[in-house]
């Protein structure tokens, strides 16, 4: 070993070793990344048409800026509040004794499951001051921070506690060493979680919609919608789409330092609980709180509203139909995400490049726009391009992979990561070529965040509402359509059965997803 | 069995130089130890002849076939060369007879090899565990069968002991060795532990900062070593100031013959004795010098002293080797067994 | 290995059901061998009787995609010549409009424009209407009994409303209202108008049914929306569990202010045949009777009744379709911008 230099040197190193990636990675990245900036492409065509005087009018148009501001307040706080709720949470369910801890642990991450419209209508219906920032605020916490909550739990985890033991017996107090020695090492998985929330919170429309905040994705909208003049809105969406790619770049950094002084061979031995004492029960009870808020107050909203239409009768073919419909496109379109996330994933995380990291970068364009955006720049390509597969299921899977690829990527490449490239090298040695050291090795490992991230797919694409109205088959309906075709009309006791499915279809990939990462943990323990 | 020959190997990362121009044959059937201090370039070495580093120069034969050359880099899975890491890095998805099982083909025959190879590391009957179900000695031994399972033409091993602790490690490396010689395998060992590689290795390559210092024979290696550094690396030493005059060497132990081999001009020089040349005696004979006794390390097989030599001159500290019952504070009488080598000051 | 076998039975399991679920009706294109495909903007929920009837009646097959109106409009514009749809079913004259002036719709015969009572077709008849809704300001009697009497629009300005007003901001209904405004008064009296109403607080909503909400639960007094909304909440939940009322303003008020729905045929398509029959299907008699009972909208065709108690369509202001035109549009949304009303 070359201990001389030993950071610089077995950087250097990896970068020699998996120097050439193999075309059948390169490809599918490509292409991946190639589909993720179809909307960007979309973008620029409109705004050029434009020309730059109109360019510069919209953007300078007043109230463009505040909206931007507001925008960003809104994702900043909310990610903040996420931040502090995820962590907060994780490390009361795996680091203490708080009483009721393993039901608390498994409620947690289910307000995902809650699409954040729905939500934001059980609140307008109920608390009539929640409304404005307050509002938005409380709905996009409640239904984000679970994105934080759970690669935290999975990391909080894998951190070896013998560090926290160096730092107590170096006389860091238990609060102290958690924010100073397990906090620090979370903190990639914090962030990652924290980058899917923020973009969460740019490119909902839904939620502050309903909860009548004005944010940035408003004047999108209502260009679309009240003008019906596209520039403004292709503008407005590229520079949301700056804004996205830079936050998302400032994520990669702040988690860069830490990420790099993982070492590997570490053996987790359980950590010990924490004995809370009198503290126990305020614990449990400040989690049960962030529960009450959000989850048991829209479902149970939306069994009042179940209970009140149940007279009126329920649909119960169209239910099905739309049930059905959801999860196949849930599972086709998570297939169809995945399939570009393995190979680009295993590209980010084993032949780390400025190339391979442009990739990286160009699958977060589509994230951060709102649904409509993306869908009427498959539109666009569409009819250009794609004329057979236009309103068809093809194209609507790949409308998801857009919207969706950076969640399964952020899987996929931590659990690559998080295996050593050694053991892929004494597959090699053991006369696999690099494609069967793919399938035998290196995907068998990352399964469980492979798992992770279909998972989450398919929750997200369960609750898509915008793409998938768009572009969906004519006449094909999904628990959202058929929602939003009911609350189109005041029928809320006629919405509440397909809000209900919803919700409940979308518990089990999140329990899945919590499954899959306390595998992925295990595993990591070897 | 197959030989494995480097020529001119030369690699650099960056601005630091990791080999220069190596020269390196390990003959058929036999072990080599790769010895070195860390950063020295040894793990370079091994790595390229397992293909996972492509060196910026030379040429590398195996059995007279080049897998590296001028516009040729064979991919390591056809190299016939396995890879025994530092840590076993054994597949954490598969238990312990897949494992095994995994670089040959799927069938019957395989089974009967995956037992054999399991019984041959003293594994029988745990190939249905999973990795982290075994001992940090299990898995290297589990590491070294699935190397080997294949019949590679050549096995490379990544200081595989260095993880295990004293006791263990002197066991499964006998083991392993012992392996290795049962089915006489071309092994190169890469290892900075020096006790480790004069025991196990039929030759030995000393390396220091990327070159290839020294090959040859544990014995030629510890007895004749080329130059001062490798002389310190290979084991304890005494050094002595000394004036050379023809075969002779005049120290404060005496006037020393010289080793053949090592002949620097006459005049000052460094003399050069290994512990276990210093005898020493509670009384003092003819012949003998005086010392006075600093320090004791107690092995139980032997013991490490450190003695002041009494001198007209400055007192000389040196090291012996003894099986004397010596405490500290004793005065001693040493004298010195065997010839000096000699190297330039 | 237990990963591996989580995540396949997890995956089977989902599979199934999908499978299960779906049986035949998996995403399936009803496109797919239709001779007539429209895009509607209206809601599935309130159209779907009468175009299934259209279907039945004519002969023609049909199939229907939902979104939006102006969603619709917009996925139109981008789709352009390649367009699958044959008919546009819009919820509001503007979207219409947008298509229109893209030189999207084919011009229709006087002889179908001419079926509609005068002023609710497209002067270039681009376009037909098929119902109308009023403008009405919704209110909670207990809090504004007052209301019942009210004939103006400026009544809302009245400080005792002060945060007490509710209204959707973006809403096309509320945009057209506010174009009337300046018609009316002109631009300085309209801006004066929308800046006194910004100073009484008045409250967003998303959207028209969440302001007849806010009135019922008596969040506020009084809500600017269309009238049809009342009437769709009445019929969903009995006369006796809604508590707001509604107020039908005078005929020479901009708060009277009447909208449409209306269809037009794209251009490009290859069924004007199927669509044309669609297209006087909806102005037929049979279909007019269904917006006015089942959607309780005013028809657009004279001489049909309502078995609801709606003020005659005369009593009603009705210039609506110029209010929609795309440029006086803009001016309308700059002076709410400027205001700060959006």
């Amino acid at each position: 070993m070359a201990e001389t230099a030993p950071g610089a040197l077995s950087r250097l190193r990896g970068r020699e070793d998996h120097g050439r990636p193999p075309w059948w990675l390169v490809l599918p990245a490509l292409a991946g990344a190639a589909l993720a900036v179809l909307p960007l492409g979309y973008l620029l065509v409109r705004t050029f048409e434009a020309g730059p005087d109109r360019v510069v009018e919209i953007l300078n148009r007043p109230g463009t800026a505040a909206l931007v501001g507001r925008s960003l307040g809104l994702a900043a706080v909310v990610t903040g509040l996420c931040l502090l709720i995820g962590i907060t949470m994780a490390a009361l369910v795996t680091r203490t004794a708080m009483p009721g801890r393993r039901v608390l642990a498994v409620l947690a991450p289910l307000p995902l499951a809650i699409p954040s419209y729905v939500a934001a209508f059980a609140w307008v219906a109920a608390v009539p001051w929640a409304r404005g920032f307050i509002g938005a605020t409380i709905v996009l916490t409640a239904c984000t921070y679970p994105y934080v909550y759970l690669p935290v739990v999975a990391a909080m985890r894998s951190v070896d506690p013998a560090q926290e033991e160096v730092s107590r017996s170096l006389g860091r107090s238990a609060w102290r060493t958690f924010w100073t020695v397990t906090a620090r090492q979370v903190w990639p998985a914090a962030a990652s979680g924290g980058l899917l929330v923020a973009l969460y919170t740019l490119s909902d429309f839904g939620a502050v919609s309903i909860l009548q905040y004005d944010v940035f994705t408003r004047v999108i909208h209502t260009s679309y919608t009240a003008t019906f003049d596209r520039t403004p809105a292709a503008v407005l969406s590229t520079l949301l789409v700056v804004i996205t790619v830079v936050i998302a770049v400032g994520e990669r950094w702040t988690r860069r330092p830490v990420e790099q002084t993982r070492v590997g061979g570490g053996v987790a031995r359980r950590a010990e609980l924490h004995r809370l004492g009198a503290l126990g029960p305020l614990a449990s009870g400040l989690v049960v709180a962030v529960l009450l808020v959000s989850l048991a107050f829209p479902v149970a909203s939306l069994l009042y509203w179940f209970a009140t239409g149940l007279s009126a009768g329920i649909d119960t073919e169209r239910l099905l139909t739309s049930t059905g419909t959801t999860v196949l496109l849930a599972v086709l379109g998570a297939v169809a995400t995945m399939a570009l996330a393995v190979p680009i994933g295993v590209l980010v995380a084993r032949h780390r490049s400025r190339a391979s990291a442009v990739v990286e970068t160009a699958t977060w364009a589509g994230h951060a726009l709102p649904g409509i955006v993306v869908a009427l720049a498959l539109v666009f390509f569409g009819v250009r391009v794609a004329q057979p597969i236009y309103q068809r299921t093809p194209l609507l899977l790949i409308a998801y992979a857009v919207l969706f690829l950076p969640a399964g990527l952020g899987a996929v490449r931590g659990a690559v990561a998080m295996s050593s490239p050694r053991i892929e090298e004494v597959a090699r040695s053991l006369g696999s070529s690099p494609i069967t050291v793919l399938r035998r090795v290196t995907i068998p490992l990352a399964a469980p965040g492979i798992a992770a991230g279909t998972a989450l797919v398919m929750l997200t694409i369960m609750k898509e509402l915008p793409a998938t109205l768009l572009l969906r088959p004519t006449g094909a309906n999904t628990l959202a359509t058929s929602l939003w075709t009911e609350t189109g009309v005041a029928a809320y006791a006629a919405a509440a059965p397909y809000a209900l499915a919803l919700v409940l279809l979308a518990v089990l990939p999140t329990l899945w997803l919590m499954r899959a990462q306390g595998r992925f943990t295990a595993t990591e323990d070897l | 069995m197959s030989e494995v020959k480097l020529s001119g190997v030369s690699k650099a990362f960056g601005s630091t130089t990791a080999l220069a121009d190596v020269d390196l044959t390990v003959s058929s059937g036999e072990l080599t130890a790769v010895l070195g201090p860390s950063g020295c370039g040894k793990t370079t070495l091994l790595r390229i002849v397992a293909g996972f580093v492509r060196p910026d120069r030379g040429r590398v034969e195996i059995d007279g076939r080049p897998v590296v050359a001028e516009n040729v880099h064979i991919a390591p899975e056809r190299r016939g060369v396995a890879i025994v890491p530092q840590e076993g890095a054994l597949f954490p998805h598969l238990d312990v007879a897949s494992n095994v099982a995994y670089g040959l083909p799927r069938s019957v025959a395989s089974r009967k090899r995956v037992d054999e190879m399991l019984e041959l590391v003293g594994l029988g009957g745990l190939g249905k565990r999973r990795p982290d179900q075994l001992s940090g000695g299990q898995q290297q031994r589990v590491a070294l069968a699935r190397a080997l399972a294949p019949s590679p033409r050549v096995v490379v091993l990544d200081e595989p002991f260095s993880a295990l602790d004293a006791g263990l490690r002197a066991q499964v490396r006998d083991e392993v060795n012992e392996v290795l010689r049962s089915i006489d395998a071309t092994a190169i060992i890469v290892t900075h532990d020096q006790e480790e590689a004069l025991s196990m290795a039929d030759s030995v390559a000393v390396m220091e900062q990327g070159r290839l210092v020294m090959h040859g024979s544990p014995t030629e290696v510890y007895h004749r070593p080329v130059d001062l550094e490798v002389a310190r690396f290979v084991g304890d030493l005494v050094e002595l100031p000394g004036t050379k005059s023809g075969l002779v060497v005049d120290t404060v132990l005496g006037r020393l013959p010289i080793h053949g081999s090592s002949i620097p001009a006459d005049g000052p020089v460094v003399a050069v004795i290994r512990p276990e040349q210093i005898r020493v005696d509670a009384r003092v004979e003819r012949g003998a010098k005086g010392a006075h006794v600093d320090d004791v390390s107690f092995f139980g097989h032997d013991a490490l002293a450190r003695l002041t030599v009494m001198s007209d001159a400055e007192p000389v500290r040196v090291l012996a080797r003894t099986v004397a019952p010596l405490q500290r504070g004793d005065d001693v009488a040493i004298r010195v067994i065997g010839p000096a080598l000699v190297y330039p000051t | 290995m237990h990963v591996r076998r989580i995540l396949s039975a997890s995956l089977a399991a989902i599979a199934l059901l999908g499978a299960a679920a779906c049986g035949s009706d998996g995403p399936t294109d009803t496109t797919e061998g239709a001779d007539l495909v429209i895009y509607s903007g209206r809601s599935e929920s309130l159209v779907k009787g009468i175009l299934d009837d259209l279907a039945k009646e004519t002969g023609v097959k049909v199939g229907v995609r939902y979104a939006g109106s102006s969603e619709l409009a917009a996925q139109l514009l981008e789709e352009g010549e390649a367009t699958k749809a044959d008919l546009f079913f819009s919820q509001d004259a503007g979207a219409l409009g947008a298509l229109a002036q893209a030189g999207r719709l084919e011009a229709l015969d006087a002889a179908v424009t001419d079926r509609v009572i005068d002023g609710f077709a497209d002067p270039n008849g681009q376009w037909v209407g098929t119902s109308a809704r009023a403008r009405v300001i919704g209110y909670n009697p207990t809090l504004a009994p007052e209301a019942e009497q009210m004939t103006s629009i400026d009544a809302v300005l009245d400080p005792k409303y002060k945060g007490k007003v509710g209204y959707a901001p973006a809403n096309a209904s509320f945009h057209a209202f506010v174009t009337a405004l300046r018609v009316a008064k002109g631009e300085d009296g309209a801006k004066e108008w929308l800046t006194k109403f910004k100073a009484n607080e008045p409250r967003k909503y998303d959207n028209n049914i969440l302001v007849l909400d806010g009135v019922d639960k008596g969040e506020v007094a009084l809500g600017l929306l269309n009238h049809y909304y009342w009437y769709e909440r009445v019929a969903e939940k009995g006369a006796d569990a809604v508590t707001a009322r509604i107020r039908f303003l005078g005929s020479d008020d901009p708060g009277a202010l009447i909208n449409v729905a209306g269809v037009g045929i794209l251009k490009g398509t290859d069924q004007k045949e199927s669509a044309l029959k669609a297209v006087n299907y909806l102005l037929s008699e049979k279909a007019q009777k269904y917006f006015a009972d089942e959607t309780a909208e005013y028809p657009v065709v004279a001489g049909i009744a309502s078995k609801h108690d709606l003020p005659p369509l005369a009593d009603l202001e009705k210039s609506s379709i110029d209010l929609n035109k795309l440029d006086s549009l803009e001016t309308t949304l700059a002076m709410l911008n400027e205001v700060g009303l959006t």
